[in-house]
């Protein structure tokens, strides 16, 4: 793995959260889960490290009878993502001054 | 749980570029207007203005123009119930900030549009009646051409780039003729487009 890039984000399911919750205002749980390939039971355990890093809040809430959780990024998350895109976009120009 | 981790750890950079990519995709994919809005907005406001047309045109009873105009009500509410689902339905799950930006475009327009005929209304400001209508498609100009290029969609700016200069024109004819304008108006800013989004829309 490359140094520089953040472990927390360097993991399918993380990184697939994150890339979808840049892009958006908020998402509910079950959209995340239709869109990643994972398991609710992982899905829930990878937004909790997400949350306890700082990357993500979680809104739990209710909806009718139903629980409904609420994801956002925040600052932090949106700092942490540019880093991981640009070690990465490094990451391949090294790759490439190597491979030449 | 923890084996969940010991298999990231074999997630490679490549794979990580793949993972972006795809939830990019997913973004887009939910980015996409499928145009049922403009298609609804659009044919209800072509019919009202070439009804209106045909009801200055046609000598009509009083109580058959009565039951012309309920029945354009009766649609209008129709269609803001059928909006408001809509609109409800489509944010129920994932909240973009697209869907956000345009809702705040389409609310404040609809808001204006109404204060606009309060201050009309008012004898004190003695604006020309036959104006109105150039005013409101100015409105409605302006709201499209937002709209396209927060879709960063062309055919809805050139629409609403006509629409703006058919407010224009229609401001040197008279109310009967302005109506069958902003009838073109919508069937080129709304319908069209409308039509042709819905049919990319799986594309």
């Amino acid at each position: 793995m490359y140094g520089d890039l953040d472990p927390i984000l360097h993991s399918q399911v993380r990184l697939a959260i994150m890339s979808i919750l840049i892009g958006v205002k908020s998402a509910e749980f079950s959209f995340l889960l239709e869109n990643i390939k994972t398991t609710k039971g992982n899905l829930s355990f990878q937004l909790t490290k997400l949350k306890d890093a700082g990357y993500i809040n979680v809104n739990k809430s209710f909806k009718g009878s139903y629980p409904l959780t609420t994801c956002q990024i925040t600052d932090k998350g949106i700092n942490a993502y540019e880093k991981y895109v640009n070690a990465l976009d490094d990451y391949f120009k090294d790759f490439k001054n190597k491979k030449n | 749980m923890e084996e969940n981790d010991k298999t990231l750890n074999s997630f490679d950079e490549s794979q990580s570029i793949q993972v972006i990519k795809e939830m990019i995709q997913v973004s887009q994919k939910n980015f996409k207007n499928d145009g049922i809005l403009f298609i609804l907005w659009g044919w209800l406001m072509f019919y009202n203005y070439v009804s209106y047309y045909i009801i200055y045109k046609i000598v009509m009873t009083f109580q058959m123009k009565k039951i012309y105009d309920y029945f354009g009500y009766a649609l209008t509410v129709i269609a803001i119930a059928f909006t408001v689902y809509y609109v409800y339905k489509k944010s129920k799950k994932v909240k973009t900030y697209i869907g956000v930006s345009l809702r705040y475009v389409w609310i404040s327009l609809f808001a204006f549009i109404i204060l606009a005929s309060i201050m009309t209304n008012n004898g004190m400001l003695g604006i020309n009646l036959e104006f109105q209508h150039s005013f409101y498609m100015m409105f409605i100009a302006f709201a499209i051409i937002i709209t396209g290029g927060i879709l960063r969609y062309k055919l809805v700016i050139i629409g609403g780039i006509i629409f703006g200069g058919l407010a224009y024109v229609c401001s040197y004819f008279d109310i009967q003729t302005q109506y069958l304008f902003h009838a073109a108006a919508w069937l080129i800013a709304f319908i069209i487009p409308g039509h042709i989004l819905y049919s990319h829309r799986k594309q």
